[in-house]
């Protein structure tokens, strides 16, 4: 038990904690649950509808982001200018080419209660296309875990490994690998 | 929204009463009645019968009986802490009037008002209130970025 | 009241010139909507406003007041074996004494007629002091034998001082009874009849009795407080020192152990202050600074055993024994 004084105590519960969390190859869907629970300080056992208690979120190597399926070219952002005939449509890969932080900004603004603290919450998120600055790193309090586990790929292996690596079958000589 | 607006206090009691020793809280109890008129039958039935039995069974609280003429009779309650309480009795039958100082004499004088919480302690957490460190592995040397963590 | 009543006047002569008019109709009641109401009622609440509330009336010289029940019950309110005469002793203090032999005199009447006989509290008051000042301090050593001597010191300071004993005494119904010269009973009178009423309890029940009234009724105060709310320490850091090197425990080292938001301007620091390699306490604070005090701070109430998960008090020893019943007069 920690006996403080009771400044210090309240000091202490109520403080903002930073969190980073690192968005190479994960999916944004999941990054932005994290994001937003956190955000909303629904992870604390003090939690209250009322009381201001979000945390920082830090989300870096946005650019590294991975979509399964088609969603690159399937997926559309919809828009619209206010202006006849403002209506714009771009896909996913358009969209994190033009802007690398765009796709988790907006995942976690759609999973943030739709009120007026959405926009404070969104604030304290922070997203980074790659690397993040020294000023962000002081505030640092916990690293969260990925939410997938990241596979290496086959090019990232060792010809040796793949030598290593059992094989069900010898392919015969005249085999043509694609 | 529901009562937001109306006066409101947490649960609690006067000088820590009942930690050592409870002590009633009605220190004085006045019943104004007057000594003919309709809306006092059920008082003056009860100073003929149940006064002094309540007097008796009480006898930290002083009770005064004043007749005087007026319309409506009353009981007027003042407790430990200063507060006054007027309650009127007009048309009361005698048992009513019984129930209603036991009421008087089992209330604590605070005001009547809504109450936050329907519970309260002087120390909030047993184990020490949580704060973002609370149950967290230490950390050596700042935060860093992981490594892209490898698996086969 | 006195505009009302020449209102009232204007009504009747308007109704006498009503009555001249038609002689038949005899006017003496207005049945009707009360017209001088609104314009007395202004006239009320601008007097109000300007004079401010009336001021306040002592209870004794309200209606419905009879000073020996009042005292009697007292006494079995407390649950206390109190002699009487001790008791209206301890409420007579020597302001009002005084008051009153002027007040006397200013009648006009000899002095030899009415003369007063009547004791003030101060010898009560004094042994009541006295003895509050040795239980308590013999009670803060028992329940705290590690507390240093200042701290148990300004403990008993607390919980004697003026308000507080004041506090106690409002809410014990004193005020009603204590004989004052000023209206709203100021502190110190409070206090000093408290104090009396102590006083009169040790002579007439003994000094178990009264040890007990001074649990029940002022350490109770202390449930809830803070060692440090009572203890002002402007250096815990020079404190923890003195203290660790008395008991020879190596001195102790302040290292950050948690620390948050550092480049905003809400950042959070945990110092933990480590002795011979071993965590004695951590603390946090909005500075480094601070959060170092504040670790001293957890320590010392550590070393001292006044840690919020102590043993609470135990107010449980005996029962209060069963008081004759005694019918209050009416």
């Amino acid at each position: 038990m920690s006996s403080f004084s009771r400044s210090a105590q309240q000091w202490a519960t109520f403080a903002r904690s930073w969190f980073l969390v690192d968005a190479r190859m994960q999916p944004p869907g999941k990054l932005a649950t994290m994001c937003s629970v956190r955000l909303q300080g629904k992870h604390k056992p003090i939690y209250h509808a009322l009381s201001d208690c979000g945390d920082h979120v830090v989300v870096i190597n946005t650019r590294h982001i991975a979509f399964s399926g088609n969603k690159w070219e399937q997926k559309v952002y919809s828009s619209h200018t206010g202006y006849p005939g403002g209506f714009k449509q771009v896909t996913a890969a358009q969209l994190h080419h033009k802007d690398p932080t765009a796709i988790v900004k907006l995942a976690v603004y759609g999973m943030l209660p739709k009120n007026l603290h959405r926009r404070t919450m969104m604030q304290r998120l922070h997203i980074f296309p790659e690397d993040l600055p020294d000023d962000i790193r002081a505030n640092l309090t916990e690293e969260l875990p990925q939410p997938r586990e990241i596979y290496r790929k086959l090019s990232e292996y060792t010809q040796e490994e793949i030598d290593a690596f059992p094989k069900l079958w010898t392919p015969p000589e005249d085999y043509k690998m694609k | 929204m529901t009562s937001r607006g109306t006066p409101s206090r947490f649960l609690q009691s006067v000088l820590q009463n009942g930690v050592g020793r409870y002590i009633c809280q009605l220190k004085r109890i006045s019943i104004i009645f007057s000594k003919n008129a309709q809306s006092a039958l059920g008082v003056r039935d009860f100073i003929e019968e149940g006064v002094v039995d309540y007097a008796k069974k009480n006898p930290s609280t002083v009770v005064y009986v004043s007749p005087q003429s007026c319309r409506i009779p009353k009981i007027v309650a003042e407790y430990l802490n200063g507060n006054v309480r007027e309650e009127i009795v007009t048309n009361k039958t005698s048992p009513q009037i019984s129930e209603l100082l036991t009421k008087l004499t089992n209330q604590s004088g605070l005001d009547i008002i809504r109450i936050r919480k329907p519970f309260h302690t002087d120390n909030p957490s047993i184990q020490g209130q949580w704060h973002p460190f609370t149950n967290r592995p230490p950390s050596i040397g700042p935060i860093k970025p992981q490594k892209p963590d490898v698996k086969y | 009241m006195a505009s009302g009543y020449i209102l009232n006047r204007g009504a009747l002569i308007i109704g006498l010139h009503y009555q001249r008019v038609c002689r038949n109709i005899l006017l003496s009641q207005v049945r009707e909507k009360k017209r001088w109401m609104k314009a007395y009622t202004y006239l009320m609440a601008k007097k109000l406003k300007l004079e401010g509330p009336p001021p306040p009336k002592l209870r004794s010289q309200q209606p419905n007041w009879d000073y020996h029940a009042e005292v009697q019950a007292f006494g079995i309110r407390l649950h206390e074996d109190f002699s009487l005469e001790l008791l209206k002793t301890a409420f007579i203090n020597p302001c009002y004494l005084q008051v009153e032999q002027e007040r006397r005199l200013g009648l006009g009447v000899d002095s030899e007629t009415t003369a007063l006989t009547l004791e003030d509290n101060i010898d009560l008051s004094k042994t009541g002091v006295s003895f509050t000042r040795s239980f308590l301090t013999d009670f803060c050593k028992a329940s705290f034998p590690n507390l240093p001597r200042e701290a148990v010191d300004s403990i008993v300071r607390h919980l004697t001082s003026s308000e507080l004993v004041a506090h106690v005494a409002r809410n014990l119904g004193i005020e009603d009874l204590t004989m004052s010269a000023e209206c709203p009973v100021p502190d110190d009178v409070l206090h000093s009849t408290l104090m009396a009423v102590i006083g009169a309890l040790l002579e007439s029940s003994g000094a178990e009795r009264a040890g007990l009234f001074l649990r029940d009724f002022l350490v109770t105060q202390l449930i809830g407080k803070d060692l440090f709310d009572m203890w002002t320490v402007v250096n815990p850091m020079g404190l923890l020192v003195e203290e660790l090197s008395k008991r020879n425990i190596p001195l102790p080292e302040p290292r950050l152990t948690r620390s948050g938001g550092a480049s905003t301007v809400l950042p959070l620091y945990f110092v933990g202050l480590y002795s011979d390699k071993k965590l004695l306490a951590q603390g946090p604070g909005e500075t480094l600074v601070a959060a170092e005090e504040e670790a001293a701070r957890v320590a010392l109430r550590k070393l001292y055993g006044y840690t919020e998960n102590r043993i609470p008090f135990d107010f449980s020893q005996k029962q209060p024994r069963q008081q004759p019943l005694i019918h209050s007069g009416t």
